[in-house]
């Protein structure tokens, strides 16, 4: 094979390439975004089960989300919520995870329980919407 | 490269430009991870406490307030659509159309559908389990044209 041919054959290789590049990389988008913060468990550890107070939770996670009332109990309800969503040509897929914590407090206003558990993983970035 | 993958490749990337601007499209949205049944099976109403479902499942999606005590929810989302817009490459083939508005011909095919799975958990006033059941409609959400 001649230098000349060889030359031709990289350069329809590389054009081909590029072409399908362009073409495929201008149907992309991704994103990421969160609503709220991400608990700071050493925020979360500092709330002592019979002694905080309401005043003591709200100066260490701010002001709540919600504020329940069950079983005679008033529950603080924080929650934050981390999307990532991935766009190639036609497909397309958006994850939401999101994470909650609780906090009962007695009648008297002192924290009772903190429901943390176990936080969920952060959302996969992907594209592929089929499959689990 | 053989011929046949060359014209292949070109087909390809004519398919490709043809279909720019998600004329056909296949979308999906979830929210939170699925908790299946045997996630739960070592719940037993009447034993498990709040203490024992959040060491193992986490903090719900919302509680709520009952006669007998409150609801636990935790709850996932998934939707799934598909469209498609049959009469996108048109202009490609007959150029005047490129001064017509596409809504004067425009055909398009969509839907989709919308999932939502929960576990649904009872409580006592004392925090322990009455019952627990799971909502169960997840196989709603499919790309259905």
């Amino acid at each position: 094979m001649s230098c000349n041919t060889q030359r031709n054959a990289r350069g329809r290789i590389l054009i081909t390439l590029l072409l399908l590049t362009s073409v495929v990389s201008s149907g992309c988008a991704f994103f990421r975004g969160n609503y709220d913060d991400e608990f700071n468990a050493e925020e979360v550890a500092a709330i002592t089960v019979g002694t905080s107070t309401r005043q003591d939770v709200a100066d260490l996670l701010g002001a709540p989300e919600r504020v329940i009332e069950v079983n005679d109990q008033e529950i603080f309800h924080y929650y934050n919520y981390a999307l990532k969503s991935g766009t190639i040509l036609f497909f397309s897929r958006t994850n939401v995870v999101g994470n909650d914590l609780y906090v009962f407090f007695s009648r008297d206003g002192i924290a009772r329980q903190v429901i943390f558990g176990r936080q969920k993983p952060t959302p996969k970035l992907q594209f592929w919407p089929f499959g689990d | 490269m053989p011929r046949g993958h060359q014209y292949l490749l070109k087909v390809v990337c004519l398919l490709m430009i043809f279909l720019q601007g998600c004329p056909l499209a296949w979308r999906r949205v979830s929210l939170n991870e699925v908790i299946h049944q045997h996630d739960a099976f070592f719940i037993i109403p009447g034993t498990t406490t709040l203490a024992n479902v959040v060491e193992r499942l986490g903090a719900p999606s919302s509680v709520q307030a009952a006669d007998t005590g409150a609801i636990v929810r935790y709850q996932f989302l998934d939707m799934k659509y598909f469209t498609v817009n049959l009469t996108r490459p048109l202009p490609f083939f007959i150029p005047a159309l490129s001064s017509v508005p596409s809504d004067l011909y425009q055909f398009t095919i969509s839907g989709g559908g919308l999932g939502t799975e929960e576990l649904q958990i009872e409580f006592d006033k004392n925090w322990t389990v009455i019952y627990y059941a799971f909502a169960d409609h997840l196989k709603a959400s499919h790309y259905t044209p």
